[in-house]
């Protein structure tokens, strides 16, 4: 033990000084952010009020449904832009408050393939959620879920799997009637629903920290077979071949590959930091994003246009156009890189469910 | 009188302090130095979740070995599912490997603060087959990824900054120690484990100012060289070498970093690096510095700062060592 006394007065009036202060407010301000219930609970907060909906916390493996006063403030409504691009519709989100769907507020998460519902998460995360499926007729239901991660709708649009806060994939009627669990994960990602009801999704350790993430088959039975060995899956697509496009972590690269026939085959190396992959249905380009930039990379040249700022790219079910995402709202960028469209609101591809969604 | 203090601060103990002491005491002893530390180098940084170490929904185990039958969040111990520990930190706060080891796998596509299902890591495999991860950095454009992919990384040495990229609703570290098992990278709780350096754990480089030979002005004749040193007690997680690798630890120049100084003497190793640790000093102990001081430059009084480098890749905060300075004064051979 040190005696104050002992230590040199322009020394002493250093040790002493409170050098705690200057970080002790960031520092605060983090612990009160970091809570994932506390922005969970200013989602669940708007969400509950714009939608005229009161949520209960609800136990795991007990998803409850409830109609909505389609007159009510707060409905999710869709508007088509087919004339833009095939399948495009804008989803709109009349809400009175208005939360960045960036932050995971309110979000968008999968247009049906027939263009009459679309699913929108409250809040994506571990936290109780609530799943709105708003159809273009105008009428709405609201799916209560233990937290919200992906949603992918069925090729005939009639059901969505839907993945939980905890990971588990729920097959829900596109009605919202009674959903059913299909298998307990975890996974993430947005599962892609196969003709003959099985589900392929990305199975992971953890869902806050995905470094090990298995691309996997769920069959309509629960059974889950592992697709490929690549340890970090980001994402896949289904071409319209029938084959599958992911893209894959190794190392510091992201690597787009294709499974045909239970191999896979590299189709292209893009590099360090490309993130949020997709490729177009006939796997001749592939959009992504790198350092806040989305670029179109065609694999038979290997030609870079760089499309301007955004985020998670999705080609067009005719890959003659992006959408992407933007800070607010969404833009239609051509592949030229020409800007075709801009929406206040997040956008998908309804056609495009089926075949190539991420 | 004795059984009358234990008494008092017994009852002042607050029931979840004691609690949780009773549960540490009961986890097992300490692991050896060296073993792992902390992935950042700001002390006042703290624990907001632990590891939940039971898989099931609704059952959290955490790391001092409670059970909790709820979904509820548990600041200072765990939420239901977390894989990882979570230090809320200011967006850019350094990161540090928490052991030595090699880079295994980095992504740094992400924004700083872009939400979504992935974000930004460092993975570092270590000598002894477990993996460190760090979770959630800024983008690498944006200055969050410090390493690349096979690089070689010292304990302590910066490997990223703080962000809130993926999964994040705040800026924070989440960081994991991951065992192989069977191929699989599966995550453990280095706090149960007790995989800390010291319990609880400590940041890497930290220490205090101790004592001097001389704690008040140095005087030294023009063009002769005086004997000095210094003590710090190594108050963070690593053990300080003289001169082997790792923990390596040097006392050099200061403000700014490695200036060449006027007062360097024959025994410094160069301009700016005054002198080694003099022995090996682990954790708590002092380690002494002697280097010398040459009276070069002409009459009058001076001072020159000095703090420590660890590995030659991290300078410890100089507020720690009391912002250590020496106040020389040069006479000439006369007077």
């Amino acid at each position: 033990m040190i005696s104050p006394s002992r230590v040199p007065a322009r020394r002493r009036a250093a040790t002493l000084r409170p050098r705690q202060a200057r970080h002790l407010s960031p520092r605060i301000r983090a612990l009160h952010l970091t809570r994932p219930s506390l922005l969970a609970a200013v989602g669940i907060v708007v969400g509950g009020l714009t939608l005229g909906t009161t949520l209960a916390r609800q136990p795991a493996g007990s998803p409850s449904t409830a109609e909505t006063d389609p007159t009510a403030a707060g409905m999710i409504q869709l508007v088509d832009h087919g004339q833009l691009a095939p399948g495009l519709a804008e989803v709109r989100l009349n809400f009175a408050t208005t939360v960045s769907p960036a932050m995971g507020a309110n979000r968008l998460l999968a247009l049906a393939p027939d263009g009459a519902t679309a699913a929108v998460a409250s809040q994506v995360g571990p936290a109780p959620a609530t799943l709105s499926l708003a159809h273009r007729d105008g009428s709405q239901q609201r799916v209560s879920l233990p937290g919200l991660i992906g949603a992918g709708f069925a090729p005939d649009s009639s059901w969505l799997a839907v993945i939980d806060g905890a990971g588990a994939i729920w097959r829900v009627p596109s009605a919202g009637t009674a959903a059913g669990r299909l298998a307990d994960g975890p996974f993430i990602g947005s599962p892609i629903v196969e003709d003959g009801g099985s589900v392929i999704a990305l199975r992971v350790s953890s869902i806050e920290a995905p470094i090990v993430s298995r691309l996997v088959r769920v069959g309509p039975d629960g059974r889950i077979v592992a697709l490929v060995g690549d340890e970090l899956v980001y994402g896949a697509h289904l071409m319209a071949d029938g084959s599958i496009a992911y893209a894959a972590h190794q190392g510091s690269h992201t690597l787009l590959k294709e499974l045909v026939g239970g191999t896979p085959r590299l189709l292209a190396d893009l590099g360090e930091d490309a993130v949020n992959v997709t490729v177009d249905a006939d796997a001749a380009a592939v959009a992504f994003e790198r350092s806040g930039q989305v670029l179109v990379r065609r694999l038979a040249d290997r030609e870079e246009i760089p499309l301007g700022p955004g985020m998670r790219p999705e080609f067009a079910p005719d890959g003659r156009s992006v959408l992407v995402e933007l800070a607010s709202g969404s833009a239609l960028i051509a592949v030229d890189g020409q800007r075709l469209a801009s929406f206040n609101s997040q956008a998908a591809f309804a056609a495009c469910a089926a075949r190539c969604r991420p | 009188m004795t059984s009358r203090l234990l008494r008092l601060i017994l009852q002042s103990m607050a029931p979840a302090a004691l609690a949780a002491t009773c549960a540490l005491a009961m986890a097992g002893p300490v692991r050896a130095l060296d073993d792992y530390t902390l992935p950042f180098y700001d002390p006042g940084v703290s624990l907001l979740y632990g590891v939940d170490r039971d898989p099931r929904i609704g059952i959290q185990l955490d790391y001092t070995g409670k059970i909790w039958y709820d979904s509820a969040n548990h600041p200072g111990r765990v939420y239901d599912g977390h894989s990882g520990i979570d230090y809320p930190m200011p967006l850019h706060s350094p990161v540090a490997a928490s052991k030595d080891g090699v880079v295994a796998a980095t992504e740094g596509g992400y924004g700083t603060q872009q939400f979504g299902q992935f974000g930004n890591f460092v993975r570092v495999r270590h000598s002894d087959g477990r993996h460190t991860l760090y979770y959630h950095l800024a983008g690498r454009a944006d200055g969050g990824i410090a390493v690349g992919y096979n690089e070689e990384v010292v304990v302590g040495q910066e490997v990223g900054e703080s962000g809130c990229s993926g999964l994040c609703y705040g800026p924070h570290l989440h960081f994991e120690v991951l065992v192989d098992v069977g191929g699989d990278l599966v995550t453990s709780d280095p706090m149960y484990r007790r995989l800390w350096t010291t319990w609880p754990g400590r940041i890497p480089f930290r220490a205090a100012y101790v004592r001097e030979n001389d704690p008040d002005t140095v005087y030294v004749r023009r063009g002769y060289t005086i004997s000095h040193w210094v003590d710090f007690k190594n108050t963070g997680g690593r053990t300080w070498r003289p001169g082997s690798w790792p923990g390596r630890l040097v006392l050099g120049t200061w403000d700014p970093a490695a200036h060449d100084s006027p007062f360097a003497a024959g025994d410094w190793t160069s301009s700016w690096l005054a002198t080694r640790v003099d022995d090996v000093t682990p954790p708590d102990e002092v380690g002494r510095f002697s280097f010398g001081i040459r009276g070069a430059p002409g009459p009058g009084s001076y001072r020159e700062t000095f703090n420590l480098l660890s590995q030659g890749v991290r300078w410890f905060d100089h507020d720690d060592l009391g912002g250590f300075y020496v106040p020389i004064t040069v006479i000439n051979q006369l007077e």
